[in-house]
């Protein structure tokens, strides 16, 4: 009786052991670098109020923002991923009064590039009902031609010849020549306009500000809200108006608490 | 002191062991076996690995399936355009009825063997059948409502809260669950015990009609309506003109040129019960059809699909020996099935 008393009592101690070894492990293991994301919207390097500002791009049109909507994923500091419990997809909505994105787990280090994509990736395009950012209820699917918007922009401009005077942008495609799932590389620069690194130290987090600048869609050389009002489906237009999509973002401040 | 210890940890660890029993033991699936009927090929995707298949979720996607609650006016069902006693079409309708009073542009194809399919609607628009119902439900011109809405109007049912505990393990009622029960009733409808069927499993035989029938079926026809779905999920132009809607089909999604005036091949399963057909169902008889073929291809069309480039030439017997096959791909089995019925188990 006592002898089997101590066996599972031995048997406890060792399971006890086992697990607080495991514990210590990955404990060792893990790198504890975390790194905070939020993306701001500006326009003509204010920042973006929806509804009721009149803003004026190059061609000298006036234009108003009721909706920004667009999908980012596969976030990467040096081409090495990042990992967050969020979720695979961040949906960034203007209506909101945050958009981040928190990743932990990341090597100490000083990073060179930040990087991510722009969109949906195409696996995740053609699988079915999803949950969480992917949900249909977040009105970013197209019910018609199966696929997801990745870029949702809408507003109003006297310069446009749709209906309503309506500026709509809704912005995808995953296959072949109509793909627009956009990489996006970003390095960061210090005051003088060289190059700096995004540290990661510690248990301190890191907090990189991103900024969209909505003024990229009609820079010189692009198209007009006049030539181009309305692009709602995948094809060659929404191809030329996504082509604005890698000067879109840039770094605006890094903060290491 | 260590003993103490010892058992508080062993009576915790029973504590967690019960309740994982009772929350398991609470959801009682009935798990159903996707058939693939004899000679067969399996699906070329299998939709049910994620979307595992149970009876209580087909029970779910039926009730679904012929709520009007899921449009806007409550009156539109997916059974108002998609009926069973016409192999799930929309009998004796070329364009069926929205809300408002409005049409579609297309005519309501049957729904069957869709697992079989790899693209849905006649232009392959929609990418995968859980995603399906998202289009007749928020189009203006057939249930006009939105996700939202109708997640609100079936979450105060107290009949549906139930039925999604049963199928899903809780009351949560999301669209995903939602679009994957539809799915489980959808993917199910198999139809594959027409007298064709029975003639390949040695259970009846051709008369000597649909057997010469078939012999000129298979010379004309087979390569596209292929053999034993009667369709081989490809997008083709059969030589149609372009219709008064403009439609010019497969173009619309590729953003090919190459692609105008094609359409998803459909099956001939149950092709008499689907009339009128085509994609805008202007042809209202099969007699209509192989005149179709035989007289009124137009090959002016640069995508005409090569096989009906050179004329088909098929005298009166040999037409009416073809509509004889193409009755044998009746199934009256699948039309009267009770499972498939709102009422029936
Ligand atoms: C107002 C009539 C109408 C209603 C209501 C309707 N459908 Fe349809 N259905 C159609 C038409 C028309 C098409 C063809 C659409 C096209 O090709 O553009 C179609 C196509 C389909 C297809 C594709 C079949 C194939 O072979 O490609 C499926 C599956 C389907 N419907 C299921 C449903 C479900 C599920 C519902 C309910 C959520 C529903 N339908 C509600 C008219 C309707
Ligand atoms: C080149 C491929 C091709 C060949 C060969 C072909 N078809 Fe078709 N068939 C199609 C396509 C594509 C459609 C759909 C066209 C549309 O809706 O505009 C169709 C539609 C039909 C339909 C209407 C189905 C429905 O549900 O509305 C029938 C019936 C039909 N074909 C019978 C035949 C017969 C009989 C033959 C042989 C004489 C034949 N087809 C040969 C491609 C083909």
């Amino acid at each position: 009786m006592n002898r089997k008393k101590n066996i599972t009592l031995l048997y406890f101690f060792v399971i006890v052991q086992l697990s607080v070894g495991v514990i210590f492990n990955s404990n060792a293991q893990n790198p504890s670098g975390k790194l905070k994301i939020s993306l701001i919207h500006t326009v003509n390097s204010h920042l973006l109020r929806l509804n009721d500002s009149v803003y004026r791009n190059d061609f000298n049109e006036t234009y108003k923002i009721t909706k920004l909507k667009y999908y980012l994923f596969n976030f990467k500091l040096n081409d090495i991923p990042l990992y967050s419990k969020e979720g695979k997809y961040l949906l960034v909505n203007a209506e909101k009064n945050e958009n981040v994105i928190e990743f932990e787990k990341i090597n100490n280090g000083s990073y060179s590039s930040l990087s991510f994509e722009v969109g949906v990736d195409s696996a995740d395009n053609c699988s079915g009902a999803q949950t969480g950012a992917l949900d249909p209820l977040n009105d970013m699917f197209w019910t018609w031609n199966s696929g997801y918007v990745f870029f949702k922009l809408e507003g109003t401009s006297p310069y446009s010849t749709g209906d309503l005077n309506r500026l709509e942008y809704h912005l995808g495609g995953y296959k072949g020549e109509d793909a627009l799932i956009t990489k996006i590389n970003l390095t960061n620069i210090d005051e003088l306009g060289n190059p700096a690194s995004i540290p990661v130290a510690g248990k301190k987090e890191t907090e990189v500000t991103i900024a969209l600048n909505l003024d990229c869609f009609w820079k010189d050389g692009k198209v007009s809200i006049k030539q181009n009002p309305i692009c709602v489906s995948p094809g060659k237009n929404a191809k030329k108006i996504a082509a604005c999509f890698s000067s879109l973002f840039s770094i605006k401040s890094i903060i290491n608490h | 002191m260590k003993i103490k210890y010892f058992f508080s940890i062993l009576l915790l660890w029973g504590f967690a062991c019960l309740f994982v029993f009772f929350t398991e033991s609470n959801v009682n699936y009935t798990p159903l076996q996707f058939e693939i009927p004899k000679g067969w090929p399996a699906p070329p995707n299998n939709i049910f690995t994620k979307n595992k298949l149970t009876e209580e979720g087909f029970q779910l996607g039926k009730k679904l399936f012929y709520d009007g609650r899921l449009s806007k006016d409550g009156e539109v069902s997916c059974a108002s355009c998609h009926q069973q006693f016409a192999a799930f079409s929309n009998y004796d309708h070329d364009f069926s009825h929205g809300i408002n009073n409005s049409f579609t542009k297309r005519n309501a194809p049957a729904l069957m063997n869709l697992a079989w399919m790899t693209s849905f609607h006649w232009d392959g628009a929609i990418n995968h059948l859980e995603v399906q119902p998202l289009a007749p439900i928020t189009a203006s011109n057939e249930m006009g409502e939105q996700l939202d809405s109708v997640l609100l109007k079936i979450r105060k049912d107290s009949s549906y809260k139930r039925m999604f505990k049963a199928a899903f393990g809780d009351t949560v009622i999301s669209s995903q669950r939602m679009l994957r029960a539809l799915t489980q009733f959808t993917g199910n409808l198999v139809s594959s015990n027409s007298k064709y069927d029975k003639v390949k499993r040695g259970e009846a035989n051709f008369t000597e009609f649909e057997k010469r029938g078939y012999e000129t079926f298979k010379i004309y026809c087979a390569s596209c309506h292929k053999e034993p779905l009667f369709t081989d999920n490809s997008f083709r132009n059969n030589g149609q003109k372009l219709n008064r809607l403009n439609d010019i089909g497969r173009a619309a999604i590729s953003n090919k040129k190459e692609d105008s005036l094609k359409f998803k091949v459909p099956s001939l399963r149950n092709i008499e019960l689907s009339f009128p057909y085509m994609h805008d169902g202007h042809l209202y008889s099969l007699y209509q059809v192989i005149d179709f073929y035989r007289n009124d291809i137009d090959t002016a069309q640069t995508s005409l699909d090569p096989s009906l480039k050179r004329k088909i030439i098929l005298s009166e017997k040999e037409k009416k020996e073809l509509i004889w096959f193409l009755s044998t791909l009746t199934d009256s089995t699948f039309i009267k099935n009770k499972r498939y019925a709102p009422d029936g188990k």
